[in-house]
């Protein structure tokens, strides 16, 4: 038996010191292109942007979903687009965004409708990834147990790519995903005059499992700590293919019920005014083409400054 | 919890150390940690239904009993017909009664009648299929005679909870597992180094075969009309390939967990892909539950006394209930009616219990022939698969449609290399292994310890490499 233990421990040693090792070395080459390493650009928009400012909050339907200058022309805010990634999880982007917030901000936050179903909220891979390929303690010190539940699965295929031969030499630049692909407000630019080469896939569902409701706990909460802080949180909705939106329209009904049933919450607009013709779509149903931004941003302009007006915060 | 989870690996040492090491030659303890241990694993999946499976095990262990001590023939029977009509009862409610209320309501709608019956709103409880199968076994080898109840609670609860093949077995025998928990258990340092292997090849049959096939099956069955009749082969394929992998994945890391424990658990595949014939084919594929089949429904029919016709009939009842049992929808029904079908012929002609030895044994080619012969078992199989896949058999019959379609000499769309890679090396260690218990048994068993355990790694790395793409294991849904 003791050999037997022995043995299997002796075994096990090599690839648990692969983990080790892994999850500490530094980013490779290829991670430091991704579009994941925006976080310290959009962190530093956060931290150094001056007042009055409007924060958007979401994962790449924001990114690639929103032109954040009309903001600052018509309402005269300087505006932040935080969008990264939705694999990050909508708990994140709540938790990472809170410390920047400071009194007259304006939030509006999109998150995508898969965030409520299942337990794609916590993140996953894209959130191991950017607590340590941004080496940042403050992530992974502000990380939920349930967070680190959906990370761990990851760590091995994490540690192991550190020592990937591809992650290091031939790199190809995926322009449009890559951390240089964003204007100065965070707004992901460079897949405007590109026409997507694959095949457009529509969602039949939002699949992940069922509604999630500690996430509409959690946008209470976080929108009381918004209030309290002085700022004002305006809960939208992501531009989603007309197409994926008809299939998908039960569990999308349901997603808006329960957000504006969260007492005190601002919802603004309506889903299906977010539900984008076809050819808005750039390569999935949550991002857009020049024509479906512009689109877009068009209607959140218009729910925004309704809703500003309505709470006495234009001037 | 899932045998591919981190709770299971922490689970799994946890129980070990204390099954060889707290419990130790203790018997009675050891038999008591197995049955903590296979109720908290059971709990994780739903603490719910924990009450049925103990209300299970106290029924089939009672009646049991009852019959052992009856003084009458009609008294043995009562017991005997009881325990059978509240397992099968508790199994027609939970799995079958919304597929019959529903296939009434839409057949007497045909005929002009609008019925509206109360369905159930209630989740299929796991492993509900294979623990009931367990108890059915073992009531009526009771009072078949073939065996005595077991006085011991405990030791029949184990029987009937053992964790590894508890949602998805192997349907295990009173007469071969309950011994084995009767009797002291030696740990035998070859055997545990065994089941870790065994792990290790199920996890890579589960993680990087099936989940990675599913990937590409689930694209074309979900999205049948936009991709070629070329495209629809290879989903086809791939989901034989899933299937396989997922199922017979699971029973590899099950008899490996057994084995941990000083427990050997019946082998439920043997290479079923390698097989000749239809006939071999059901030899080798869930062989748990063929042979339960075989034995409690088959035999008692007549089985293949009778003549043909009761060959015939007998047969064809076997693989109808095979299908059903799998779940409730007429494509279960479909599968297991075709697959009576590829049968016949050898039933009908006496030729079933041909290729009995596995195929080119001793050798490392097969002949000609032998290709053949597998690829067209392998290829019947497949197209039996598309109606155990589709979620109707309107989709069944469009998947069929669509191979038949003129896109079927089109170049097949979507296809990931890496992938075909990881099954053409697949298929290769398993041929190589295919006169072993599992593929890895003993290959590279000659090789210098670095380059076996080198190869462990790889295998181990392919497994974390692909782990994140996770698709449920297929037979937990029965």
């Amino acid at each position: 038996m003791k050999l037997f233990l022995r043995k299997t421990f002796l075994f096990l040693c090599i690839p648990m010191a692969v983990f080790i090792i892994g999850i500490f070395l530094p980013a490779t080459p290829k991670a430091k292109q991704s579009l994941l390493m925006s976080k310290f650009t959009k962190d530093s928009l956060l931290l150094h942007t001056k007042k009055p400012r409007i924060i958007f909050i979401a994962g790449s339907s924001m990114s690639l979903g929103l032109y954040s200058q009309p903001f600052k022309d018509s309402l005269h805010l300087n505006p932040i687009n935080t969008g990264i990634h939705g694999g990050l999880g909508a708990f994140y982007m709540m938790d990472d965004v809170i410390d920047y917030v400071q009194p007259g901000d304006i939030l509006v936050m999109a998150p995508e409708y898969h965030q409520f179903y299942g337990d794609f909220a916590y993140g996953g891979e894209e959130l191991l990834r950017a607590a340590f390929d941004t080496s940042s303690p403050r992530v992974i010190m502000n990380l939920r147990w349930e967070q680190f539940k959906k990370m761990y699965g990851f760590v091995p295929k994490y540690s192991m790519s550190k020592f990937m031969p591809e992650q290091y030499f031939h790199l190809t630049e995926n322009d449009f995903y890559s951390k240089d692909a964003f204007n100065k407000y965070g707004d992901a630019v460079l897949h405007w005059d590109k026409k997507f080469e694959g095949k457009f896939e529509p969602f039949k569902m939002i699949d992940g499992g069922a509604f999630n409701h500690e996430l509409i706990t959690a946008f209470d909460a976080f929108n009381k700590t918004v209030k309290a802080k002085g700022a004002t949180l305006y809960i939208s909705f992501p531009p989603f293919e007309e197409q994926s939106y008809e299939s998908c329209k039960s569990q999308i009904d349901y997603v808006e019920k329960e957000l504006r049933s969260i007492p005190g919450i601002t919802v603004i607009g309506t889903a299906e005014r977010y539900a984008m013709p076809t050819d808005c779509a750039f390569d999935t149903p949550y991002h857009l083409n020049k024509k479906g931004v512009f689109r877009r941003t068009q209607l959140l302009l218009e729910d925004v400054e309704k809703q500003m007006k309505t709470d006495g915060l234009m001037k | 919890m899932l045998f591919n989870s981190l709770g299971f690996a922490i689970f799994l040492p946890i129980v070990f150390l204390l099954y060889w090491f707290v419990a130790k030659r203790n018997l009675k303890l050891q038999n008591i940690l197995l049955l903590v241990s296979s109720y908290y694993f059971y709990a994780c999946w739903d603490y719910r239904f924990l009450f049925l499976l103990v209300f299970s095990t106290l029924l089939d262990y009672y009646t049991g009993l009852k019959m052992q001590d009856a003084k009458s023939e009609p008294l043995k029977k009562f017991w005997f017909w009881l325990s059978i009509s509240v397992n099968l009862g508790f199994l027609g409610v939970f799995k079958y009664y919304n597929f019959f209320a529903e296939s009434l309501a839409a057949s007497l709608s045909t005929i002009g009648f609008e019925a509206n019956f109360w369905t159930l709103k209630v989740i299929l409880p796991v492993g509900i299929s294979f623990y009931t199968f367990h108890g059915l076994s073992y009531v009526i080898d009771i009072y078949k005679g073939r065996i005595k109840p077991e006085r011991n609670f405990i030791d029949y609860s184990v029987f009937v909870s053992f964790f590894p093949l508890l949602v998805a077995g192997p349907i295990e025998r009173a007469t071969h597992l309950l011994p084995q928990i009767q009797q002291k258990r030696v740990f035998i340092k070859a055997n545990a180094i065994d089941g870790l292997r065994q792990i290790l090849w199920g996890l890579f049959k589960k993680i990087v075969i099936a989940d990675n096939c599913a990937e590409y099956a689930n694209m074309v069955f979900n999205n049948s009309g936009e991709y070629s009749g070329s495209t629809h082969i290879v989903a086809a394929i791939f989901f034989a390939f899933q299937i396989y992998g997922d199922f017979s994945g699971y029973s590899d890391i099950a008899l490996g967990t057994a084995r941990l424990f000083g427990i050997d658990l019946l082998r439920n595949f043997a290479y079923p892909y390698f097989s000749r014939d239809i006939a071999e084919f059901w030899r080798r594929w869930h062989i748990s539950l063929s042979t339960w089949f075989r034995d409690y429904l088959y035999i008692p029919l007549g089985g293949s006394k009778g003549g043909n016709w009761m060959r015939v009939r007998n047969t064809f009842i076997i693989f109808l209930v095979s299908g059903f049992w799998h779940g409730a929808n007429w494509t279960f029904i479909a599968w297991g009616f075709l697959n009576a079908l590829f049968i016949m012929p050898s039933i009908v002609f006496g030729t079933n219990r041909n290729n009995l030895e596995t195929v080119a044994q001793g050798k490392t080619f097969a002949s000609i022939r032998e290709i053949g012969n597998i690829l067209l078992t392998f290829a019947m199989s497949t197209f039996a698969w598309i109606f155990f896949r589709s979620k109707d058999m309107a989709s069944a019959f469009h998947f069929i449609g669509e191979i038949f379609s003129t896109s079927v000499f089109s170049k097949p769309q979507n296809i990931r290399n890496e992938i075909v890679w990881l099954m053409v090396g697949f298929v290769i260690i398993e041929w190589l292994g295919r006169e072993q218990k599992y593929a890895l048994e003993r290959f590279g068993m000659n090789w210098p310890r670095p380059f076996r355990w080198a190869f462990y790694y790889l295998i181990l790395f392919l497994v974390f490499e692909y782990t994140g793409v996770d698709q449920q294991f297929i037979y937990f849904q029965f």
